[in-house]
């Protein structure tokens, strides 16, 4: 009788055990559920801004309605289960965060565009398909033919960035604006050169559905080509930073610039120092204007008569050293065609060039000189501008003429090139 | 850039020592035939084709 007693009150007692620890369990369990269903909110709510940025917009779309049923059991959890003072405090912490983040989802979600998205602080525009292009190229200094391969993947088109690295630039050198359109123009693209473009060129081209490939600096003053496929604005509309993809910064993904270093390095792509006064390009940007027929040879006008100089050098150089390192004939032929027939264009168009450069320096010199007070200061600011002023007359006169003769001898090898096409 | 600044740089200050000595050669050379003007100008324009031309039909034996 004594066992069977002892076995009722150790019964009992387990009993009374188990109804007691189930306070304790779901004291536990109530923060912890909150707890995750506050994480799996956040995570669901970082992959919707994610989203949002990649521009992305179905995935954009489902997320959003996924955040918001995710907030739904987060609300009801919160509602229904009755949690300890300390889990209170940690859900009221928690709510207020998620309120606000709520709130910054759904601003930052109004519209759904597809390219552009905005919130209360700014606008951005992206074109999509540039930000998760994976891009590889082994060799040197094929900043151009990175830019052109994201050119082509980001209209669409097919595109082998190696092979493009060996059919432009497989000694590794600099890459010619015109190099580039004629390569372009020869795989789809409908691109052309242009000098002195300005920013709402590129705003222009984005909006448009278009990137813009531009020549620009890197910090120690090399040539850099980049392909913009976005821009910021801020609340005033006012461009504050361009979107890029490169082989300098935007390797792996976009990078942002902003709009004044951007404009400083458009501006002089050969930076700042002596050699960058007698080069005239200046906010080179290759104008692409959408996908076309393939050219099944090089167009004889292939070059940008304000800076033909430069660019029959360039690109004659380009022929010269791509001819030979891929056993083209006619393409090493027209390269040293334009390189002989531009000595005279080079050396008006270089000298003229540098005459100009030196006459704006002497032109800004006097400039302050004259601003200053006293009569000498008048007449010294006063000469130097007249000498400035007309030193810039002759470079440019110069510099015409340098480009007329450069443009015959890039028409000439041009045509050299375009002969070898004509057997194939 | 690789070996491309070089190599313009080179080919920028030869073209324009080429331009200088062909120019002066062509201006002050006692055995021009005639019309050295004409000569002088065909060199400024064409450059080491027209330096070649003078050589050829320009010249007294």
């Amino acid at each position: 009788m004594k066992s069977v007693s002892t076995l009722k009150y150790l019964v009992f007692i387990l009993f009374a055990l188990a109804v007691l620890s189930v306070p304790a369990v779901i004291a536990v369990s109530i923060p912890q559920q909150i707890e995750e269903l506050k994480m799996d909110y956040e995570r669901k709510y970082r992959e919707y801004t994610q989203a949002i940025q990649d521009s992305k917009n179905s995935l954009a779309a489902e997320l959003s309605k996924e955040v918001a049923l995710a907030k739904k059991r987060y609300d009801e959890a919160r509602a229904a289960l009755t949690p300890s003072d300390q889990t209170k405090t940690n859900a009221k912490n928690a709510v207020t965060k998620v309120t606000d983040t709520v709130k910054k989802v759904f601003a930052i979600g109004r519209g759904g565009e597809s390219t552009a998205t905005e919130n209360s602080a700014n606008t951005k525009k992206r074109l999509e398909g540039y930000e998760e292009q994976q891009i590889s190229i082994n060799g040197n200094n094929y900043c151009g033919q990175f830019a052109m391969t994201a050119v082509f993947k980001g209209l669409g088109i097919t595109a082998d960035s190696q092979k493009i690295y060996e059919d432009t630039n497989p000694a590794g050198i600099f890459t010619a604006p015109t190099t580039i359109t004629e390569y372009l123009n020869m795989n789809g693209v409908d691109a052309v050169s242009k000098q002195n473009a300005s920013l709402s060129d590129i705003v222009k081209k984005i909006d448009a559905g278009l990137p813009a490939m531009v020549l620009m600096s890197t910090a120690d003053g090399t040539p850099h080509w980049v392909t913009i496929y976005g821009y910021d604005c801020d609340t005033d509309g006012k461009v504050v930073s361009v979107e890029m993809r490169d082989s300098y910064w935007g390797t792996k993904s976009g990078y942002k610039m902003d709009t004044a270093t951007f404009l400083s390095r458009w501006n002089s792509p050969l930076g700042s120092g002596f050699g960058s006064n007698f080069v005239g390009y200046k906010n080179v940007m290759i104008d692409i204007k959408g996908t076309k027929t393939k050219d099944k040879s090089p167009s004889i006008f292939n070059f940008n008569i304000s800076t033909a100089t430069e660019d029959n050098i360039a690109n004659g150089i380009n022929d010269v050293v791509t001819g030979f390192k891929n056993f083209d004939i006619t393409r090493f032929l027209g390269g040293t065609a334009k390189c002989v027939l531009g000595i005279p264009g080079a050396a008006a168009g270089v000298v003229s060039t540098g005459v100009s450069s030196l006459g704006n320096k002497v032109n800004d010199w006097g400039k302050s000189t004259f601003a200053q007070s006293g009569a000498a200061n008048k007449i010294a600011g006063g000469g130097a501008v007249l000498v400035g002023t007309t030193l810039k007359i002759a470079g440019a006169v110069g510099k015409t003429a340098g480009n007329i003769l450069s443009g015959v001898a890039s028409a000439a090898g041009n045509f050299i090139n375009k002969l070898g096409y004509v057997f194939r | 850039m690789g070996f491309f600044a070089p190599l313009a740089a080179t080919y920028v200050v030869s073209a324009i020592i080429f331009m200088v000595l062909a120019i002066g050669f062509v201006a002050l050379d006692v055995k021009c035939k005639s019309a050295r003007p004409k000569w002088l100008t065909f060199t400024v324009i064409t450059g080491p084709i027209g330096l070649i031309s003078y050589f050829i039909l320009g010249r007294k034996d």
